[in-house]
């Protein structure tokens, strides 16, 4: 399917090819292929266990594939030594499903981690980055708390803020509204898309919120688990309309109950 | 449902009674009444069977128009009749169904005729025995692997000191070993104690009260001291190495430390190995100490012997080797110790279970490691000391 036009002609950031995912005999997907291209909000989903987190892991290298290939930012990153994955990883930033703080450490510490990794700024100026990078996500004055003293949804603007601490090329998000009210989710999104506008991050988020998702994305690819790969790609509305597969249909339709209020607080 | 509720018993009074008709010679009406419910089922399952061993219908109605109350398990009931009557090919119909009979059934959809699951096999003893070599070599590679790879971290932060995260070997060394003082002095002078009393009564009949100092010095400094502690932080600290790491695992955050760069390993292990050497020696010596003095409270006040009589005797029995061993000992230990214990926590499956299985696997396979190493140094000390 046609891809945005406001995006045609934009380099690829990150470009899957042929990728296939097994768990011994569990073959996920085979042969999955698509490109995100810089400043994009691409969005990947798809039932529950259809595959997608294990799809985000192999984009960011965490899990290798049984065949196909990632590029990120045109290296190679199912073949990548260790040095040049430090440097697509100083490049990239990732928002866990949990938010996967680290417990035994402050709001203030979780954030300062990767600035004190892969920068030489003095402590003084990781301090202020980091009380910068809180209060964007709206939990400014909390840097001396544990993430057990916080609630889901701010533990999760906290994962955020931590991925975000070195104003990255690329965000990936695993389920970034799940376990969210309706209230924060809405909240969340607006900062997804402030953090697009002031920083320019390409953004590849993997969920099964379609709601938030027609919300905020460009492009939307459709995983399952029957077709053992993408149902269907495009612009999230141009896909609803054209959703011919009965599948994408029911998908799409279930997910987004247009114009029926009634629906929301279910 | 609102009727049911209103009709709701307690579960022990509920009842069903159920009666077979002959109306034609081969027609059977099979009539319910009263509650077929999760507590009334089960005692109807042996009538039934007998009616399908000692009847032979040609055609199943089944009357419900007495039932006043169906659940799910009576809804079952009824649609493991229908089944068995489909396997038969008899005609099958209710008779009297209420809306509410038909709601649960309608909750309950009929089995389809599956072929039959065949039972789990029953691997053999060569089979398992199989399965537990090749399991116990993958472990063995693991370690292995695993021990690679601390080498390196731990190589790495011999080079550049500053890598290390001192704060949290700091903290580490504060609950291995300042916490666990209580808990090891108490213990050690218990078994100091213990040995002193149970020697002193056999050696009091030969006059040999004396030797009660060197048995528990020697003892103690070479065996029981280092085996004792190391045994404690096995079960206090290496325990809690796996459960840490294995909790993080679950909830991505050795994933994030990835992303970020960080390799997991050596952000994670090398602070609580070090922390470990640094503890464990001295609260060896410690526990060395508390021993002694354990023997040294049965031996002045059961054994009419001076303080100073029995610390010049445990003196005299203790050489500086002994206490060097004891210490180089007790070093080995604490590698196996933080070392099987974070080992353990990255093996650990991505569950809760997963957890508690790793931090018990941990404590045993450390204290089993402990001993093995034990026994390799009373060897190496006898041709050596
Ligand atoms: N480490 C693993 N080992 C074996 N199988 C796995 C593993 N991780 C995931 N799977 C299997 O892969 C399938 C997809 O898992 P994945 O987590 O990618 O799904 P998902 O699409 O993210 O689902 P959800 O929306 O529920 O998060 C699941 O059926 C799961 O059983
Ligand atoms: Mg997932």
């Amino acid at each position: 399917m046609a891809e945005g036009k406001e995006n045609a002609g934009r380099e690829p950031v990150l470009i899957v090819k042929d990728v296939t995912a097994r768990f011994g005999d569990n073959v996920l997907f085979e042969k999955v292929g698509f490109q995100v291209r810089r400043g994009e909000i691409f969005a990947i989903a798809g039932e529950s266990g259809c595959g997608k987190s294990t799809l985000l892991k192999i984009m960011i290298g965490l899990l290798k594939p049984a065949s196909g290939t990632v590029w990120m930012e045109g290296v190679n990153v199912t073949g990548a030594g260790e040095e040049q994955m430090r440097r697509i990883r100083s490049g990239m930033g990732v928002l866990f499903q949990s938010g996967a703080l680290f417990g035994s450490m402050t709001l203030g510490e979780n954030v300062a981690l990767p600035l004190r990794e892969y920068t030489d700024l003095p402590a003084p100026w990781i301090d202020r980055v980091v009380r910068a990078k809180l209060a964007m996500v709206n939990l400014g004055g909390l840097e001396d708390r544990y993430p057990a003293e916080l609630s889901g949804g701010m533990q999760k603007r906290a994962g955020l803020a931590r991925a975000m601490a070195l104003d990255p090329g690329i965000l990936f998000f695993d389920e970034p509204f799940s376990g969210l009210d309706p209230v924060t989710s809405a909240e969340l999104e607006v900062l997804i898309r402030r953090i697009r506008s002031a920083v320019g991050s390409t953004m590849i988020m993997v969920s099964h919120d379609l709601p938030s998702l027609f919300n905020l994305a460009d492009r939307i690819i459709l995983l399952d688990r029957g077709a053992r790969g993408i149902l269907a790609e495009g612009d999230p509305r141009e896909m609803k309309r054209d959703a011919v597969d009965g599948r994408v249909a029911r998908f799409l339709h279930r997910a987004v109950p247009d114009e029926k209020p009634e629906e929301v607080g279910k | 449902m609102g009727k049911t509720a209103m009709e709701e018993r307690p579960p022990g009074r509920e009842e069903v009674s159920f009666q077979v008709d002959r109306v034609s010679p081969g027609e059977r009406v099979l009539s319910f009444s009263g509650s077929l419910t999760v507590h009334t089922v089960g005692g109807l399952l042996p009538r039934l069977r007998e009616f399908w061993t000692t009847e032979n219908p040609a055609g199943i109605l089944v009357d419900v128009s007495g039932l006043r109350k169906v659940d799910t398990a009576g809804a079952l009931f009824f649609r493991e009749l229908e089944g068995e009557s489909r396997k038969r090919s008899l005609p099958f119909a209710y008779r009297g169904a209420s809306g509410l009979l038909e709601g649960i059934l309608g909750m309950v959809p009929p089995e389809p005729d599956v072929l039959p699951v065949p039972p789990a096999r029953h691997p053999g003893l060569v089979e398992e025995i199989g399965k537990g070599t090749v399991a116990f070599f993958r472990d063995f590679v693991r370690v292995t692997g695993f021990v690679g790879d601390l080498t390196l971290a731990i190589g790495s932060c011999l080079v550049r000191p500053g890598s290390v995260r001192w704060g949290d070997v700091l903290h580490y060394m504060r609950r291995a070993g300042v916490d666990g003082l209580p808990i090891v002095g108490l213990i050690s002078l218990l078994l100091g104690l213990i040995m002193a009393f149970m020697s002193s009564l056999q050696l009091r009949q030969f006059g040999a009260n004396l030797y009660v100092a060197s048995l528990v010095g020697i003892a103690m400094v070479k065996e029981l001291g280092p085996m004792m502690t190391a045994i404690l932080v096995a079960g206090r600290s290496g325990s809690a190495y796996a459960a840490e790491i294995g909790t993080m695992i679950v909830h991505e955050e050795v994933d994030a430390l990835r992303t970020m760069g960080f390799e997991p390993v050596r952000f994670l292990t090398v602070p609580k190995v070090i922390a470990a050497v640094l503890v464990v020696p001295l609260l060896t010596l410690y526990a060395d100490f508390f021993g002694v003095a354990g023997g040294l409270v049965v031996g002045v006040t059961g054994l009419d012997l001076t303080v100073h009589t029995y610390l010049r005797e445990t003196m005299a029995s203790i050489g500086l080797f002994d206490v060097f061993s004891s210490l180089a000992k007790s070093l080995v230990f604490a590698v196996i110790i933080a070392g099987i214990g974070c080992q353990r926590g990255f093996q650990a499956g991505r569950s809760a279970e997963g957890v508690g299985a790793s931090t018990t696997s941990a404590v045993v396979a450390a204290i089993f490691l402990i001993i093995v190493a034990d026994s390799a140094f009373a060897i190496l000390f006898h041709y050596i000391g």
